[in-house]
């Protein structure tokens, strides 16, 4: 089937042209539906029912671009819609004997697998699901500098910048979610939002506290950066929007709490989580969590994330379309692919700026080495567009699964 | 009765008389706040922590304000300072939480949920505003703050405060998210600040507007919505007294419904401090409750024991 569905009329009664194999058809879109079957991650994904039938579930996942492509196509056209599931009673009273024998399966229906029972409801793999992940860098130095300009003029307390992040998880979360749970509700999903204020682990004896470079807060110019810097704040150029303040940024060792946010997907929720890459703890003892004054990139917090959550795809959502070598030459080339062993070439040669693209690609390398099978690198607006692999630059492991 | 309840923690609790707000401040008073609420758990307890942000949310739009055009920052809306206030209290609450229970040897059972609060356009609250928020100000400093277009009041006899408009919550958003994480035995934070304020333009599709909730209503509403049979609000005081500060001050152990409402309407329980906790019982009970509790936060699990706190009842018991 084509992107687009040609429309026309035929004795006053529209019809819809289709493009397909093994022979183009014709329908009223008033009467047709889409029927969509078996697209859930059972199926689809390793460790699920398909792969415990013998079948190559990479193969079986190549169909999911042109069918995303043919979905959009039709929902443009305004057509009904339909998926189908297969999922049985957690007790399986619904599952017949001579389909739970079928096969004489080592692994079957009912049984754990790595997505929880295989083909039951309300279990991981009977779902689709997503989890997005958000940055803070302007709203936490605007929270930042707001608790720094007010200073002792006003009766209010002065914050740290562990407390900055967790107010614009609260902030960016409100934001965010409320934009796509209201989205969701035109589209008649209600209320399946869930945003959980995430803290991550860092390491206290990390070199970045000693070393400041995530970029915070507004842009300033050339001229304004000697007085910043009297303020003993650390300036940096900006991938050439200007200059901005810079603060430590230590490696995320561990999200708290993905076991609640797998609880969220499980229950069929989207989840907006590790918001700024998460607030900044160290772990006392186990269980025991203090904060530190740090800001973590949310790019590889979401890598993390991702991986412990054993989600397959990481999707990071920036101010490109695609990823770029030689940006801003004369010879600059925007990328499609790269394996995860090209993308670590290009970044020791410099090819990705620190706090910018750089810390994107790092962690799609972190993704992919915990057992990511794809990440992808796009613009927001073309996000869909770019799942179904119109565009968008995505990286893979060396040697696909 | 089930071991199961919404437990409300006041944002003043945070806030100890005399003191600033200092962050540092905030999270001892934090820890003081959650030990008894983290042995309950640790017995067993499945629990939903609500918390106040009168003073949170008063800082964050008093930085905005100050700020003003000075720093190239955005101005928050009311309803964005409650948002900011839910992430942060979030944070000092359920870190301190978590840690308790950490050192309990439960670990990393907290999940603490962004909750909107769907009220009505239309709330004559809008016209009247009612809700303390922010840092207490002396007598003398009213008169500069009215012309700042502020609505002042005085707060409990701790000083006078600026008071914003708060109107009745209807529903929950996030209802359905919390149990999920209740079953999935998580101890839940939700519905900071009473809730982000926002009506409902369709079904599902949300506009915030610049309000505050009243925290205890909203733990009553979110109780009754998840089947929770019992309210805890943790406030300033061991027990709710009727006659306050007067040489007849009597504590009170024990009231039904009916005794509640009668006392309200004498004007015992006065508003901006025991008589929205005493009105989020009386709905709550009136909506399915078993149960409401008011007590400190330090004597809680003695309170849940029976040994002190004030409990309101149905008037007749289930």
């Amino acid at each position: 089937m084509t992107d687009r569905l040609e429309r026309g009329e035929q004795g006053g009664t529209e019809v819809i042209s289709v493009q397909a194999e093994p022979y183009d058809f014709e329908a009223d879109p008033k009467t047709a539906a889409l029927l969509i079957i078996d697209m859930q991650r059972d199926f689809v994904y390793r460790g699920g029912f398909g792969e415990a039938l013998g079948n190559d579930t990479s193969l079986l996942l190549k169909a999911v671009p042109p069918t995303a492509r043919v979905l959009k196509a039709v929902r443009e056209a305004g057509i009904f819609v339909a998926h189908t599931r297969e999922g049985h009673r957690p007790d399986l009273s619904d599952l017949p004997r001579a389909k739970k024998e079928r096969g004489h399966l080592k692994v079957g229906i009912g049984d754990p697998g790595p997505m929880g029972r295989i083909l039951v409801r309300g279990e991981h793999g009977h779902d689709i699901e997503v989890v997005v992940t958000h940055g803070n860098g302007p709203q936490v130095g605007f929270i930042l500098l707001r608790s720094e300009s007010v200073g002792t003029s006003v009766p209010v307390p002065q914050l740290s910048l562990d407390m900055c992040v967790a107010d614009s998880q609260g902030g960016i979360g409100y934001i965010l979610g409320n934009s796509l749970a209201s989205e969701l509700g035109r589209l008649g999903l209600r209320d399946r939002v869930a945003c959980v204020i995430t803290h991550t682990v860092v390491a206290r004896d990390d070199p970045a506290f000693q070393k400041p470079s995530k970029p915070i807060g507004p842009w300033y110019t050339a001229e304004q950066v000697a007085a910043k810097q009297r303020l003993g704040w650390t300036m940096i150029e900006d991938a050439g929007r200007g200059y901005r303040r810079v603060v430590p940024s230590p490696q995320p060792l561990r999200i708290v709490e993905v076991r609640q946010i797998g609880a969220l997907l499980e229950g069929g929720f989207v989840v907006i989580a590790a918001g700024g890459g998460g607030i900044p703890v160290v772990e006392r003892e186990p269980g025991v969590y203090e904060g530190v004054e740090a800001v973590i990139d949310k790019d590889r917090a979401s890598g993390l994330l991702a991986a412990a959550l054993g989600i397959p795809m990481l999707i990071v959502s920036t101010g490109v379309d695609k990823v770029a070598v030689h940006f801003r030459r004369p010879d600059q080339r925007f990328l499609d692919r790269m394996t995860v062993s090209e993308a670590r070439r290009y970044l020791e040669a410099g090819e990705f700026p620190p706090g910018s693209m750089g810390p994107k690609i790092q962690a799609a390398i972190t993704f992919l080495e915990h057992g990511g099978r794809e990440a992808l690198i796009t613009s927001p607006v073309r996000l869909k567009e770019a799942v179904a692999g119109a565009t968008g630059t995505r990286i893979v492991p060396d040697r696909p699964a | 009765m089930e071991r199961r309840a919404v437990i409300a923690v006041g944002g003043n609790a945070l806030i100890l008389e005399g003191q600033s707000g200092t962050i540092a401040e905030q999270f001892e008073n934090a820890r003081a706040s959650v030990r008894d609420i983290a042995s309950l758990i640790a017995d067993g307890w499945e629990v939903v922590v609500t918390h106040g942000n009168g003073p949170q949310v008063g800082f964050i739009l008093l930085r905005s304000e100050s700020v003003g055009t000075s720093v190239p920052v955005p101005q928050l809306s009311l309803d964005m300072c409650v948002a900011d206030s839910q992430g942060g209290i979030g944070y000092i609450l359920g870190n301190s939480l978590a840690s308790e229970l950490g050192r309990l040897g439960l670990r990393d059972r907290v999940a603490c949920v962004i909750t909107h609060t769907v009220v009505a356009r239309d709330d004559p609250a809008f016209q009247k505003p009612s809700k303390p928020i922010g840092p207490w100000y002396t007598a003398e400093q009213v008169a500069a703050k009215q012309r700042l277009g502020w609505t002042m009041i005085e707060d409990a006899g701790r000083g006078y405060r600026r008071v914003v408009p708060s109107p009745q919550p209807l529903r929950i958003v996030e209802v359905r998210q919390i149990g999920a994480l209740l079953e999935g035995g998580f101890v839940v934070i939700a519905a900071g600040g009473g809730g982000i304020p926002v009506v409902e333009r369709e079904p599902g599709v949300y506009e915030g507007v610049e309000a505050v909730i009243d925290k205890d209503r909203a733990s009553g509403l979110l109780a009754a919505a998840l089947g929770i049979p019992m309210l805890i609000v943790s406030t300033g005081v061991d027990k709710v007294a009727v006659h306050f500060r007067r040489p007849d001050q009597r504590f009170l152990d024990r009231m039904t419904v009916s005794e509640a409402r009668r006392y309200l309407e004498a004007g015992e329980f006065p508003p901006g401090s025991m008589g929205p906790k005493i009105q989020a019982a009386i709905t709550f009970l009136e909506h399915g409750g078993r149960e409401a509790l008011i007590t400190s936060p330090v004597r809680l699990k003695e309170a849940v024991a029976g040994a002190t706190g004030t409990r309101i009842v149905p008037d007749r018991p289930a």
